[in-house]
């Protein structure tokens, strides 16, 4: 066919650009791949820009978008068989069905697939537009728990919002749109990171977010919604010495926060004498202690942790690591903690690969939320650190805290899919 | 950059973590594990299965059975008035003790309340399935009987905690009681147990069961001949031991009285056969003359002039009945009973060696059963011996006797002269069927065979042609001696508070007089006193004859001779 002299001024070039595009259905989009990393630093921040980026089709998923979903997968099966375990004995006590928390949690994980679906379809640019409603809607959510009717105070902290069947915590969702509007704020202004007006509004979406939580009584809420400011502005780049100023300023609160009473000093100080206070203040340490012990390096198998029978308080929620660690034993608390390890890795790859700066500040957003969590948690359950009842995500028993983390999974994926090629 | 900084930061905590996490698994793993082990873990004691206790052909007199004890947790227990209400369906309890109930599961003070005890194991099972909680249902072994009453003043008692508080069940109540064993079981707060996480810690090891020398057929009849005589005669109450001649064995040991609230005679938890001691009476003749003969002090042939009465010591003896001087052999004092005959036959040994001959026939002494409780009766040092005392020792006054110790010294006649300490355990069995003898009864000659023999045909006499004669069983030759003796009164004379005699009517018999197999005691306790059944002769001796057909029956005796069993007349 070659050899036939075919009219036209094409050139070898032309035809097989030709016949490749009619193989493949389209034109190429090889040519934009090229110079997506290097528009980054080019390219103004405008809306126009973002859609022609929206706008190219998708290429086939790379090697880290399928890293996060095998991760996800996992984490999300393990917690649910992990949460039934913990669960059941206790539920099964009460008179519930022992079933009950399970296929609660169960429901939520299918709303998470969903969750994480649309947002994996969705183009995360569409995340930035409604950055600032979003986060209004939020913060509006997290006045709702006050409401008498709505509201339900659960171990002190008033951040439940019951809905019929369901209980929502406004605060899981507080944390996704922090991340997108603080992502946002500073993909907008990323060539005036040092600017005031900059600072003040980063100060001020940190201040609100954790002050609400703060209101709520929830000061590990309020810790991870700082952190996860302060770690987008630190991933965008902002002047360290703002940076550390901000950060500083944060600290001084969340100390004030605790010392402004004797209660919840005492209760964060227990961590650091566990051995003494194993019957008070440091109950749900020490019991955790206790259940990880066991485990030892096998693990005491699917079912066998006895902590989880009522002596270990939250053993389904916010203590499940101690029972992972029971169950599982030192080898699975590795993968658990390994896991975490290479979501954030992920997450971290897609930002440095990602087609522009919010999809860089939101993905290195979302890796430092999931890291500063899961830190937070599992130095709570460790000892390292005070017990703050916060989730350890994808794990524990708590449907928004699974939802949120799934959708922000998505949000990850978004970006993964539209990272740039070499 | 920053991104990698992140990353390296995030990474490298969760690795302290991760060490951490290494560090509880590991290094402090130890400390913590045995510290939640004993959180959740509760051990729980499991009673060993008590010994049973058998005759000499392995009939059951005692075994434990299941048992189940029913106790309440009211700070535990859901719906304390329906729980209750429950409990008195299936248990049947007491109205006051519901009302006791239904107070403490109200009140939620107390974390352990009794239900009932010992109830029957299959309700005890039916409460457990129902997995009540603050109920709670043990095993305990209960202590049955399944003879009834058969042997229980020698079996003894358990407490209800299974712990032998009287007779063999104290005396061998460590062979008998096992070691307990444990088990472990974890449970959840609040003490509910989890299922299938019991393990045995210990296994119990059962205690060893006892084989006795009583036979329970003899035994039965015993008690039940001894109960229809007292009830016959109204006496007080009554003790009977028959006993192998040879071996000491004891076939049987019963102890009847009536009870001092209801008026009902009945077999006696005490075993007064060996825990009570009387003057024996007439019966210590038999020694006195054994004694005599054997010494040589005497010969069946020799007699005495013998008055029916003498003083002594200040005091006029006199023999039971009145009679002009006469001269009698020793065979004829033994046959009538003469006192004053029998002093007679006393003062040729000297009241020194006859203490001594005395002992030998095991008075004074515990016998080798070391019976809780057991009395050794009263014999003095003869130097301590005061007054008249000094001779009418030779008739059984001045000298108290256990019936035990009573039919072990005249089993030494009936096994040619030996001495046999009485027996009364056979063996004990381990849980593996391993039997350990018990030593054989010791031994010891008290008087000559020729002694024993010449005695015997004495004492043959005495059933044949003396007081004894409704001892007589036909076709069996038996050599026997009654004893009529009066009891010393708690008032230290020996009448009652209404000036009446007490008696204490016995008679001792062993059968067949030329190869004893049996020897047996029976003693009425103050049989009423003016009338005909105040005697040896008459309350006891016919107890006797009534027995030895069971006793013939049950150890296959073969009399040698046919007619009365009387020699014939000499």
């Amino acid at each position: 066919m070659t050899m036939t002299a075919d009219p036209g001024p094409q050139s070898m070039r032309e035809r097989r650009q030709a016949t490749l595009e009619r193989l493949h259905g389209g034109p190429r989009p090889g040519p934009a791949r090229t110079l997506r990393l290097p528009t980054i630093s080019k390219r103004s921040g405008s809306d126009v820009e973002a859609d022609a980026v929206d706008a190219r089709p998708l290429g086939p998923p790379p090697a880290i978008w399928y890293g996060i979903i095998a991760v996800v997968s996992v984490f999300v099966t393990l917690g649910l068989v992990m949460v039934l375990s913990a669960s059941a004995a206790t539920e099964a006590n009460l008179g519930n069905s022992p079933y009950r928390v399970f296929s609660r949690q169960a429901m939520w994980a299918g709303l998470g697939v969903v969750g994480l679906l649309i947002a994996a379809r969705v183009p995360y640019h569409w995340w930035r537009r409604l950055a600032i409603p979003l986060a209004v809607v939020a913060a509006a959510a997290m006045v709702v728990p006050f409401a008498p009717a709505l509201g339900a105070t659960v171990n002190g902290a008033r951040s439940w919002v019951r809905i019929g069947p369901l209980s929502v915590q406004p605060s899981e969702f507080l944390k996704l749109a922090v991340v997108v509007l603080a992502a946002a704020v500073l993909a907008n202004r990323r060539d005036r990171l040092g600017d005031r007006r900059t600072l003040f509004a980063l100060a001020s979406i940190a201040a609100v977010a954790a002050g609400l939580s703060l209101a709520q009584g929830d000061l590990g809420s309020a810790v991870v919604l700082g952190a996860i400011v302060l770690s987008v502005a630190w991933v965008a780049g902002v002047p360290l010495i703002p940076l550390a100023g901000m950060s500083a300023g944060a600290i001084s609160v969340a100390l004030l926060f605790v010392a402004s009473s004797p209660r919840r000093l005492d209760r964060f100080t227990a961590f650091l004498n566990v051995a003494e206070e194993r019957d008070h203040l440091a109950y749900q340490t020490y019991q955790g202690f206790l259940s990880m012990a066991a485990g030892g390096l096998g693990g005491s198998g699917i079912g066998g942790s006895r902590g989880k029978l009522g002596y270990l308080p939250y053993a389904h929620s916010d203590f499940i690591f101690a029972v992972i660690a029971d169950e599982l034993g030192m080898i699975g608390t590795a993968a658990v903690i390994g896991g975490f390890i290479m979501l954030i890795w992920f997450g971290v790859q897609a930002a440095l690969a990602a087609s522009d700066p919010f999809g860089m500040f939101l993905a290195g957003g979302i890796a430092a939320w999931f890291g500063v969590q899961t830190i937070i948690n599992l130095g709570g359950v460790t000892g390292v650190l005070p017990v703050t009842g916060l989730t350890l995500p994808f794990f524990s028993a708590g449907g928004t805290s699974l939802f949120v983390s799934m959708v922000a999974v998505g949000l990850l994926l978004s970006v993964t899919r539209r990272i740039a090629r070499t | 950059m920053r991104l990698i900084a992140a990353l390296i930061v995030l990474a490298g905590l969760l690795g302290v973590i991760v060490a951490r996490v290494a560090q509880l698994q590991t290094s402090e793993a130890d400390s913590l594990r045995s510290a939640g082990s004993a959180q959740w873990t509760r051990s729980i004691d499991l009673p060993a299965q008590r010994g049973t206790v058998f005759d000499r052909h392995g009939n059951e007199l005692a075994l434990s059975v299941p048992s189940a004890t029913i106790s309440i947790n009211p700070k535990l227990i859901e719906n304390g008035p329906a729980t209750i209400q429950l409990l008195d369906d299936l248990l049947d309890l007491d109205d006051e003790q519901v009302v006791d109930l239904l107070n403490e599961v109200a009140r939620k003070e107390r974390g352990f309340v009794y239900v009932a005890r010992q109830a029957d194991a299959g309700i005890g099972d039916q409460i457990a399935s129902l997995g009540l909680s603050g109920v709670n249902v043990d095993r305990e072994g209960r202590r049955e009987m399944p003879g009834g009453d058969t042997g229980r003043s020698v079996i003894g008692r358990t407490n209800i905690d299974g712990v032998g508080i009287s007779g063999l069940e104290l005396q061998f109540d460590d062979v008998l009681t096992g070691t307990g064993g444990s088990m472990s079981r974890e449970v959840a707060p609040g003490g509910r147990s989890i299922p299938g996480s019991e393990t045995i810690v210990e296994a119990p090891v059962p205690g060893h069961d006892l084989v006795l020398t009583l036979d329970r057929s003899i035994q039965y009849s015993t008690e039940q001949v001894l109960l229809e005589q007292v009830r016959r005669i109204g006496a007080r109450g009554a003790t009977a031991i028959a006993m192998e001649p040879s071996t000491g064995e004891i076939f049987s040991m019963a102890s009847v009285r009536q009870d001092d609230d209801t008026g009902e005679y009945e077999v006696t938890n005490g075993n007064f056969a060996l825990v009570d001691s009387y003057e024996p009476g007439s019966v210590a003749k038999v020694i006195t003359i054994a004694s005599a003969l054997s010494e040589g002090t005497v010969t069946p042939e020799n007699g005495f002039e013998v008055p029916w009465r003498k003083k002594y010591y200040d005091d006029l003896l006199h023999n039971s009945f009145q009679h002009p001087t006469q001269w009698m052999n020793i065979e004829q004092i033994l046959v009538s009973s003469h006192n004053i005959g029998t002093i007679f036959v006393q003062e040729t040994l000297g009241r020194w060696v006859h203490r001594d001959y005395m002992a030998a026939f095991g008075l004074g002494e515990r016998t080798a059963l070391d019976f809780p409780g057991e009395s050794p009766g009263i014999l003095k040092e003869a130097d301590d011996l005061w007054g008249s005392e000094r001779v009418t020792v030779a008739y059984g006054q001045g000298v108290a006797s256990t019936s035990l110790q009573l039919v072990a010294a005249v089993n030494t006649i009936a096994n040619d002269g030996v001495y046999v300490e009485p027996r009364l355990v056979r063996s004990t069995v381990e849980p593996d069927g391993t039997m350990t003898e018990q030593p054989a009864s010791a031994t010891r000659r008290a008087v000559t065979a020729d002694a024993a023999n010449q005695t015997t045909s004495m004492m043959q006499q005495v059933v044949c042609r003396g007081t004894a004669k409704r001892a007589q069983v036909e076709g069996v030759p038996i050599a026997g001696k009654t004893g009529t003796a009066f009891k010393a009164a708690d008032n230290g004379t020996y009448f009652d508070d209404e000036g009446n005699r007490i008696y204490y009517a016995s008679f001792v018999g062993f059968f067949p007089a030329d190869d004893p197999q049996v020897t047996v005691l029976v003693s009425v306790d103050e049989p009423p006193a003016g009338t005909q059944d105040r005697f040896g002769g008459t309350a006891a001796a016919p107890v006797f004859a009534e027995l030895a057909p069971t006793l013939i029956n049950e150890l296959g005796v073969q009399p040698p001779l046919g007619g009365d069993g009387c020699p014939p007349a000499t």
